[in-house]
């Protein structure tokens, strides 16, 4: 990947992500004249009971770094010098984000359902928001049926939107009416924030109505017209209040801007940052697709040519959130995962204990298999309810980004490109790149301080290409040939190798070596859903596991009896190894 | 600094815990007042049941004239039939209050009348003295006693004398050993797996239950029953922890309170068992740094639940999976020594 270089201001930058389980501190510094990703420290995240304060596990993770990068970064009595001092001690800029929150619970009011509503709660989906309440002008109910139950669903923040720039504003002031008797009604303490993002010629009226009953923000309209969304003020603005918010209610947060300064933001739009710009970056008629799954949390980010889709699955994940795994795949959805045999009452009791102790880790074979299991099920429900919003079901994005600790901290690379594969299901050809460590979020925020920063990290190495992965369509016997590949190297080297229905192949390409990949297709199996046309021969770069073909077919369908699969899973991991 | 949280079986210590209502409310008791688990020390309402009287369309008239015709304020109560605004003059037209309610707004020539509440009482939890009053808001009840901390309860609130199902901590609890007995009691009853355990239970009079563990397919069934349920241990059959079970027999037959308020990872609330005692214990810690000689209980197989003692701390070791990171050398019961990450590690104090 070409970017462009330009002059920078050779500024070092340490962020900060504050998970629900962990907290990182990463340390980025200009080396050879471009940004490089230096070195991390990771400690027990402390924003929540008992500890509530931030600061502690900050302060824990920056000696962790202090120690890695034999740099200091903390004064005697453990505050962050910033800016950098001349004898190298310190750092210029600090940037954070979050994760270790809880669920604020937004009520939307607007017009039509299709149109604002729609919008908005497109738009809550990227954050760590709750959609208590929607109320539209199709709610036909009485005032007093839809105070009572705005009053019942308890919003912190209310969004309230509709009609187009000069459109439609009795009905908004119908809707103000509402909004402005909930506030009257609710004691101080406990009144939402609002947030106007609706038609600007009753912005001045909005503010003048509820400015002495809560805190108001009026913002720029998400629907200024029928064929135009336009969130960005909005979300912007969610996002700060979402900070404001969770400081407010969760005492542990309330002093970490004293260490950190301003620049705190939410995870989501961080990772949104990158897997945007990337998508302007590489073909734009593919896609990016961002994932991070974290232990509450799973944030998809799929951008198309710059038109960001971002959705956040709460809860659902690998620590407090895995419960929610249980509950949507049911227990057969997991176990089918397992390549060993291992009891349902272990699997069962397991997932639910890790859900009050969301910190342990598996510290055997069974219980690190259980959560393999649980990743891939995470991982295939929050991507399959994200590609409803999508504008094509199954895109085939390049490349396909993904993090958390249970990727990353694997026995083997192998471990973590199988969940990727088999719980994505990645269509076409792409790239995985794994995120060693929060780098996304690191990059996506520190982007807002320094634009560059990203773009040379990116560049440098920082990321892990687990491989190139050419996913085929087939419904052909397994061990039927179904497609020939001629590899041709730079060197004029060339190898040809036949691709068998319902294997994992992992062809010899070395880690950054390029190749040019000529496909012949056999047997009606395709690569493009919608299309049964021969890909031109594509050039593709070495990762980790070389090229790999996966003709295990989509979607990816597994024998029934309990033998086989186990014998089939313990083979695909198998042909990963070699 | 390697930190971990503290989960308590503690033999005798001092417990304030503030007890507060969300919003605004009225506080029923008095500084130094003594109180029962299940005693109501504050009292609020939860807004329910509007009714709005849109007086400028009744009356055709704009806002700011109707507002001149609204008869009453806002905070006044109201019965049903009560004038509520009225045109005046020689034939005046009348609107009525249509239930009996309070007035909570007025403003634009709109009346908006809360017509019912659902109050919002806060129990005390646990007993004690009420040590401090928060304005509105609640109090801090403070009590010295026995304390055990759960890892799952179904929120319900009650208190007790304390029975227990049998002398073994690893007798799980089953159906045709329940004694009548036991029924007005807290039973202590080691691990439950038979869903008509619990029916039978819930046939019973019995005022709070404290299991070991839990079988999962038995979480929703417990959370519906009507007395509290706290689990110690897990959703793993396990069995009572020493420190645990010795606290428990040697206090059976004394009053015990069951708080049983599922944990709240974020906020920290736990489902706690206190069992008052005269003597006067010190105040306790939530969290420690992990050092030699603490015990401490493991979370994860194949050391699920197991208690141990601290022997060695490490900044960073090689962990099962290949994982990196801070861990401990915890000795076993047996004498068994293992490594075991920090994050697996509850401090037992």
């Amino acid at each position: 990947m070409a970017l462009p270089n330009s002059p920078i201001n050779a500024e070092s930058l340490l962020a900060i992500d504050i998970g629900s389980v962990h907290t990182r501190a990463m340390f980025f510094d200009v080396v050879d004249g471009s940004y490089h990703f230096i070195a991390s420290g990771q400690a027990l995240s402390t924003a929540f009971a008992p500890y509530n304060d931030a600061g502690l596990g900050i302060i824990n993770a920056i000696r962790e770094l202090e120690k890695r990068s034999s740099q200091i970064f903390l004064n005697p009595s453990s505050q962050l010098i910033v800016p950098c001092r001349t004898d190298g001690t310190g750092v210029d800029h600090v940037v954070t984000t979050l994760s270790a929150v809880r669920d604020l619970n937004l009520a939307v009011i607007g017009l039509v359902p299709e149109v604002s509503l729609q919008t908005a709660v497109d738009m809550a989906a990227g954050l760590y928001t709750r959609i208590c309440e929607i109320i539209g002008l199709n709610d036909f109910h009485s005032t007093e049926v839809k105070l009572d139950r705005l009053i019942r669903s308890e919003p912190d923040i209310v969004l309230f939107t509709g009609g187009t720039d000069r459109g439609a504003g009795r009905p908004i002031l119908r809707m103000l009416d509402l909004v402005s008797l909930m506030l009257k009604v609710l004691p101080r303490e406990v009144r939402p924030h609002v947030i106007y993002a609706g038609n600007p010629l009753l912005s001045k009226r909005v503010q003048e109505s509820l400015e002495n009953l809560t805190d108001v923000h009026v913002v720029t309209n998400l629907r200024p017209s029928m064929d135009v969304t336009d969130p960005g003020a909005a979300y912007q603005t969610l996002s700060r209040v979402t900070i404001q918010s969770q400081t407010r209610k969760l005492p542990g947060l309330s002093k970490i801007t004293r260490q950190v300064g301003s620049h705190i933001e939410p995870a989501p739009p961080a990772i949104n940052r990158i897997v945007n710009f990337l998508s302007k970056v590489y073909d734009p008629s593919r896609g990016v697709l961002g994932v991070d799954l974290g232990a509450s949390a799973v944030t998809v980010a799929a951008a198309f040519n710059g038109e960001s889709y971002l959705e956040v699955n709460r809860p659902l994940g690998m620590g407090a959130g895995i419960v929610a795994i249980l509950e949507k795949s049911q227990l057969k959805g997991i176990t089918r995962w397992l390549p060993e045999d291992i009891p349902d009452d272990v699997v069962r009791e397991y997932i639910w204990q890790k859900s009050r102790y969301p910190a342990s880790l598996p510290l055997n074979r069974e219980t690190t298999l259980i959560e393999q299991a649980c990743a891939r099920e995470a991982l295939a429900i929050a991507c399959e309810k994200a590609s409803r919003r999508w504008p094509q079901r199954r895109p085939q994005f390049e490349p396909i980004m993904v993090g958390g600790s249970i990727l990353s901290q694997t026995e083997n690379r192998a471990q973590s490109l199988m969940m990727v594969l088999d719980g994505l299901q990645p269509a076409g050809i792409t790239t995985v790149i794994l995120d060693p460590g929060s780098l996304i979020n690191a990059l996506g925020t520190a982007a807002r301080v320094n634009p560059i920063v990203p773009v040379q990290v990116l560049e440098s190495g920082a990321f892990i290409n687990l491989g190139s992965v050419i996913s085929l369509i087939t419904s052909a016997r397994p061990g039927t040939t179904v497609a020939s590949i001629n590899l041709e190297f730079e060197d004029g080297a060339r190898s040809l190798h036949e691709i068998q229905a319902g294997e994992l192949t992992v062809l010899p390409v070395r880690p950054g070596q390029h190749c040019v990949v000529n496909l012949v297709l056999m047997h009606g199996a395709r690569i493009d859903q919608s299309s049964s046309r021969r890909p031109k021969a594509f050039r593709i770069f070495g990762g980790s596991f070389g090229l790999v073909v996966d003709a295990r077919g989509r979607p990816l369908r597994l024998p029934s009896g309990a033998d086989a699969r186990r014998q089939l899973l313990n083979r695909w991991l198998a042909a990963l190894k070699e | 600094m390697m930190l971990a949280p503290i989960t308590h079986f503690l033999p005798l210590t001092n417990i304030r815990r503030p007890r507060l209502l969300p919003f605004p409310g009225r506080v029923l008791v008095k500084a130094g007042q003594k109180v029962n688990a299940i005693e109501v020390i504050a009292e609020s309402h939860i807004p329910n049941k509007h009714h709005l009287l849109d007086i400028r369309r009744a009356f055709g008239v704009s806002g700011a004239i109707a507002d001149g015709l609204i008869t009453r304020q806002k905070g006044e109560h109201i019965q049903k039939g009560d004038i509520v605004a009225e045109t005046g003059k020689v034939f005046s037209r009348v609107i009525r209050a249509p239930v009996d309610g309070s007035i909570v707004a007025v403003s634009n020539g709109q009346v908006l009348i809360e017509a019912s509440d659902a109050p919002l009482q806060l129990q005390a939890a646990m007993p004690g003295v009420v040590r401090e009053i928060i304005q509105e808001r609640g109090a801090v009840i403070e009590v010295n006693g026995v304390l055990l901390q759960g890892m799952w309860g179904n929120g319900k609130i009650d208190f007790g004398l304390l029975q227990l199902h049998s002398s073994n901590p690893e007798a799980p609890l089953m159906v045709e050993e329940i004694d009548p007995i036991m029924r007005g009691s807290v039973l202590a009853g080691g691990y439950c797996g038979d869903p008509g355990v619990l029916q039978t239970l819930a046939e019973s009079s019995l005022r709070g239950l404290i299991l070991s563990s839990l079988h999962p397919d038995l979480v929703g069934l417990a959370a519906g029953m009507s007395f509290p349920i706290i689990v110690l241990e897990g959703f793993n059959r396990q069995p009572f922890n020493p420190a645990a079970f010795n606290l428990l027999i040697s206090n059976e037959k004394r009053d015990v309170s069951l708080n049983a308020a599922d944990w709240d990872l974020i906020g920290g609330v736990r489902p706690e068992i206190i069992i008052p005692l005269p003597d006067s214990g010190m105040l306790s810690t939530e969290f420690d740094e992990v050092a030699p000689g603490l015990t401490v209980r493991i979370q994860g197989a194949p050391y699920a639940n197991l208690i141990g003692t601290v022997l060695e701390v490490y900044n960073q070791a090689s962990l099962p999976g290949g994982l990196q990171g801070p861990a401990a050398e915890i000795r076993l019961p047996d004498k068994e020594r293992v490594l075991v990450p920090i994050s697996n590690l509850e401090i037992i104090a």
